[in-house]
């Protein structure tokens, strides 16, 4: 029985002494935070994704506050969660397409120049040798960008490339600069229509390593009504700003570099729906 | 005791494949492809075009800045195009090719002998940069520019690398043998351009003929001194050469010429005295062919630019080969293919039969590698980090200070690609420094 | 030309392999317990295969569970099981072992992610698992009489003797692990006992023999020779003990043909045998004074063989650079003295390992290898 009391009163005594040294130390040490911190920090999405260039969403959200960051630096705010920051902050922001991650590849169909062994990780297979594709511009496929994405938003797919799950991907960013080859931009989450080629490579080449490699044809450019697409160093790009998705380049790509994603976002194809609303139109 | 370093490993050193046979020359190339990047910095630009007649010698491409180097018509004949050719490191490269005509007429100014004692340093100096020579160890870093090191490095000792310490190679060792003349009349002319220093010759125990040569043909040179090293890889490694010979430790992200001196490779050192005694500038070298996937290894002086191909051929390489190497085994470039011309830093093939796929497994932390890493780094600790892309974390691990050398990997029984991992780490701590 | 394969360099790799490695710690404790076999009986080499059986079993299981490839082949969880089964007592009964050896390899190694991963050396996880849930258990406190130890003194040569105890103990199981009757104080427990309490009048019985009104000054070599234990009886395996601590000889043979091998550092046993011998003379042990301990003694009984040579040099465990293992050595031996001194446990290497085991990452963060060409400050 004594022994109980004595060690209850003796713990007991010790967890005073301690509580009330730690309230001492939080009184003195206490660093005086912004309150407007603690109220941006709950309306960011703190996924602490780094996409902002900040170690985290605290690191932002401070960053916010002293006037160094911008709002339109985080791609992952949603737009509601944007204008409760810049509401907290006192500014006004304009609003923002969201943009999600494209992977510009289908993946070249010839065997790899060579056996690959080492370590599984498109950063590390593209300083041997040039990485192993007969294509040096194509997915590596070794899915260092799904490894590098915080959301969960990519998978790879059984054809060997990554995949993006459209609802999960914010746009972070960080799987376009996990990629060695520069495959992944973000592009706005409307456009269906992508180039789904990334070679530079001269026609003949892409042509001899990818049957749906973009072989720079100019065709799309051509076709192209609103001026949107341009082919420098045999590969096309689209002006996402200038894109209505009409779909006619994916008709005219003799190779079908140019894709419509429409299907795999569960819409209709792009091309049916500019059609429907240019009837609407009239 | 021996002098060496700390760490190192002691892998077999299969010279006994080709260190018996004397230096050949290799077929006669139809056509070269010169690359216009085989050394250490800049591109060097092409003076020619299409449709040029070019003699022997003559220069076709030009320094492309202030670290980099002249190129030469390793032939006589005719430019033929200038175009992205294969290359060792993966991605083809700018380089012209030049038709053989079979003629092999020297330029005018090429091939006559000179009297280097007569010349002036900076005239040596210039001849060497005009005649593009560079490291021929491997590194090949232009050899003018590290002969001129800024006045305030005091240098005061000139080592003379024949260590080869790479396993199967066998080229600076044949040279040494065939021609010590060239080798060390070139070593007394970067001894005279450098201020007349005091000169050391390292040669690891596994030669003794070479080292019995050398140092009966140095007897006459006082200020030669010819050292006997104990057979350990990496020991032909720059700053473990310098530790080894001269007790003397490269600080932390320096050069050889922070600590007073300067090292150059046997190949290298002949290269300088052709230019200087004989006006001729790098065109050809001395490659070893070798491995257990050819017939019959050998050592060959080659063009500069020539395929590689029918030289494999001439050495009888066998049906099945799974690796061929550019280089030694342990810092060399695996190939894609025997298409590939050859290069200034070509030091030799290695054509194996076999190449087994290691699975990495964790590490189990037996500290092979801390123990045997020539500079005294981590390597496991690098690999995990690497492992988990904490890339920017390798930084404090002083992922920099890595050479690369291959050791850890060697040793480790967990068999994990520790230098690939510390080669991410050290591209991915470069690019946030750049940021920066 | 078939397609070629392209790695990184370097493209040579040296024989030895994790496998070779566990193989040949393995092949260096055979003999030690095969003389536990010898000395103990037929049921200790069972219990001891029972534990390498089911350590390869649960390393099976955790790693099909885990959908990871089966590593059994590399040797490492049959290294577990059977260091386990050497630091536990040969009368334990068989579902301790398997208990035992189960949880070194499940809470030891596969629950921080297999081999390689782990913070503390599975073995002596084991160990101290089944130390906790069995604390009063008989067969950790009685040991088992050396079967015919009487006759050994007796004479009829040592090796005939041994014949004769394994032939008994196939003839009789039962006793093997039904030996509450007959027991005896472990050299290390025995002369601890004497050390604090033979020096007043009532004594304590230590195997028989009464030890008491031990004059001041008598020194702890005094009390190991009054309690019968002989020196060459603890080098060559003639002791009381668990299955494979009993011949310091035969563990510190194979200790030597590792560091020969260059498989196991010098320094941890070096050091640690050594800080364990100091320490056992300078510091007092129960009624005897400073400087009278028995450094021999205490080097050659207990578990310090199989502890510096086998358990504290496990790579995994341990720390990576030279210094740092010496301070690794350094603090196993100044705990295995204070806890065997001054402890409730007459044994104290497994906890001074796994306490020493916690100690390595901040061990390895002090002690980073001198960098080549580091700027002296």
């Amino acid at each position: 029985m004594e022994t109980v009391v004595v060690g209850v009163v003796i713990l007991g005594l010790l967890g005073l002494l301690f509580g009330f040294g730690l309230a001492m130390a939080g009184k003195v040490f206490a660093v005086d935070v912004d309150p407007r911190v603690e109220k941006l920090l709950d309306v960011l999405p703190g996924a602490n994704c780094g996409a902002c260039g900040n170690p985290g969403c605290s690191g932002f959200a401070e960053g916010l506050v002293e006037g160094r960051c911008d709002l339109n630096d985080c791609p992952v705010c949603s737009p509601e969660a944007r204008k409760a920051a810049a509401e907290i902050l006192g500014v006004e922001v304009g609003e923002t397409e969201r943009r999600i991650a494209v992977v510009h590849c289908r993946r070249e169909t010839v065997p790899p120049r060579f056996e690959y062994h080492g370590v599984k990780d498109c950063a590390a297979a593209q300083i041997v040798y040039g990485g192993f594709t007969t294509c040096r511009y194509g997915c590596l496929g070794l899915g260092t960008c799904v490894e590098a994405c915080p959301f969960g938003a990519m998978y790879m797919g059984e054809d060997g490339l990554p995949h993006i799950i459209e609802d999960k991907c914010t746009g972070c960013g960080n799987c376009v600069r996990a990629c060695p080859r520069g495959v992944i931009s973000l592009a706005p989450v409307s456009r269906d229509v992508h180039v789904l080629c990334n070679s530079k490579h001269p026609g003949k080449y892409t042509r001899d390593c990818c049957t749906h490699g973009c072989i720079g044809c100019k065709r799309c450019e051509k076709t192209c009504k609103h001026g949107a697409i341009t082919v420098t160093d045999f590969l096309a790009t689209i002006d996402y700003d200038k894109c209505v998705n009409c779909g006619e380049c994916v008709e005219v790509c003799p190779t079908g570099a140019i894709g419509d994603v429409s299907l795999l976002r569960d819409r209709k194809p792009a091309r049916e729906r500019y059609a429907a609303t240019a009837a609407q139109e009239g | 005791m021996a002098r060496t370093f700390k760490g190192g490993v002691h892998p077999h050193d299969y010279k006994e494949l080709s260190k018996d046979r004397p230096i050949e020359d290799a077929p006669a190339p139809d056509v070269v492809f010169v690359s216009l990047r085989q050394h250490i910095g800049a591109p060097s630009k092409p003076v020619v075009k299409p449709g040029d007649e070019v003699k022997k010698g003559q220069l076709i491409a030009e320094p492309g800045g202030f670290v980099s180097a002249a190129c030469h018509s390793p032939v006589s004949g005719k430019v033929k195009s200038i175009k992205p050719r294969p290359h060792m490191m993966g991605t083809p490269v700018d380089a012209i090719e030049i038709e053989n005509d079979g003629r092999e007429e020297w330029a005018e100014e090429c091939n006559v002998p000179a009297d280097w004692e007569k010349l002036s340093v900076d005239e040596l100096k210039k001849k060497i940069a005009a005649a593009g020579i560079v490291g021929l160890g491997g590194a090949t870093f232009p050899t003018h520019v590290k002969l001129s090191p800024p006045p305030d490095k005091k240098i005061d000792a000139a080592i003379l690398n024949g260590v080869e310490c790479e396993p199967y190679l066998t080229a600076d060792h044949r040279l040494m043998l065939e021609q010590p003349d060239r080798v060390l009349e070139g070593f007394r002319i970067i001894q005279r351009i450098l201020g007349g220093v005091k000169g050391y010759i390292g040669i690891e125990a596994n030669k003794p003929d070479a080292y019995m040569l050398m140092k009966e043909k140095a007897m006459k040179y006082p200020d030669i001194e010819v050292v006997m090293l104990p057979v350990k890889y990496p020991q032909g490694a720059e700053k473990q050469l310098i530790k080894a010979i001269l007790d003397r430790e490269v600080p932390s992200g320096g050069l050889p010429m922070d600590v007073g001196c300067v090292v150059q490779n046997v190949g290298t050192a002949a290269a300088v005295y052709d230019a200087c005694a004989r006006n001729v500038p790098l065109i050809e070298r001395i490659m070893t062919v070798t491995g257990d996937g050819v017939e019959r290894p050998a050592n060959y002086r080659i063009r500069i630019g020539q395929m590689l191909t029918p030289i494999l051929e001439r050495s009888g390489l066998k049906e099945g080969v799974r690796k061929l190497i550019f280089g030694g085994p342990m810092m060399g470039l695996a190939q894609a293919g025997p298409d590939i011309p050859l290069a200034k830093g070509n030091s030799g093939v290695v054509a194996m039969m076999e190449a087994p796929l290691f699975e990495p497994r964790m590490c189990i932390r037996c500290s092979r590698c801390v123990d045997h890493c020539p500079m005294g780094l981590e390597p496991s600790v690098l690999s995990l980090l690497s492992e988990a892309r904490r890339y920017l974390e390798m930084a404090e691990h002083d992922v920099l200070d890595c050479i690369e050398c291959g050791v850890c990997t060697y040793i480790c029984p967990a068999r994990r690609p520790i230098v690939q991992q510390i080669k991410i780490g050290k591209q991915k701590v470069l690019e946030a420094r750049k940021k920066k | 030309m078939a397609q070629l394969i392209v790695s990184n360099s370097p493209h040579l790799r040296t024989e030895e392999d994790i496998r070779s490695i566990m193989w040949t710690v393995v092949m260096m404790l055979i003999p030690a317990g095969l003389m536990g076999a010898v000395v103990f009986g037929w049921y200790a080499a069972f219990v001891t295969a029972l534990s390498v059986v089911t350590a390869a079993a649960t390393e099976y299981v955790c790693q099909k569970v885990r959908r990871i490839p089966v590593t059994l082949g590399d040797g490492s969880a049959v290294l577990a099981g059977l260091l386990f089964a050497y630091v536990m007592p040969p009368n334990m009964p068989w579902y301790v072992a398997v208990i035992g050896a189960s949880a070194a390899i499940l809470i030891g190694k596969q629950i921080f992610g297999g081999l390689g991963c782990n913070i503390w050396n599975p073995a002596l996880v084991g160990r101290a698992v089944v130390g906790a849930a069995y604390a009063s258990a008989t067969f950790l406190s009685k040991w088992p009489i050396i079967r015919n130890a009487a006759a050994s003194s007796a004479g009829g040569g040592w090796f005939s003797d041994r014949l004769a105890a394994i032939k008994s103990s196939f003839a009789n199981l039962a006793a093997n692990i039904n030996v509450d009757a007959v027991t005896q104080a472990s050299p290390l427990y025995a002369v601890k006992t004497a050390a604090r309490e033979g020096f007043t009048a009532h004594g304590v019985e230590i195997n028989g023999n009464l030890i008491s009104n031990l004059p001041p000054g008598t020194t702890v070599s005094d009390i190991v020779h009054k309690c019968d234990i002989s020196y060459m009886n603890l080098f060559t395996g003639h002791q009381v003990g668990c299955i494979g601590e009993t011949s310091a000889g035969l563990l510190l043979l194979g200790g030597i043909i590792l560091i020969f091998l260059k498989i196991v550092d010098w320094r941890i046993p070096f050091v640690y045998i050594l800080t364990v011998a100091a320490l056992s003379w300078v510091l007092p042990l129960g009624e005897c004074g400073w400087f009278a301990g028995d450094p021999l003694f205490s080097v050659l009984s207990g578990g310090l063989m199989i502890g510096a040579f086998f358990m504290a040099t496990d790579m995994v465990t341990s720390p990576l650079t030279p210094k740092g293992k010496v301070i690794f050595a350094l603090g196993c031996g100044i705990l295995t003295v204070i806890i065997r001194y001054y402890g409730g446990y007459p044994e104290g290497v497994c906890y001074s390992i796994l306490l020493m085991n916690t100690a390595v990452p901040l061990i390895d963060r002090f002690c980073r290898p001198k960098k080549f060409g580091e700027v002296k400050a």
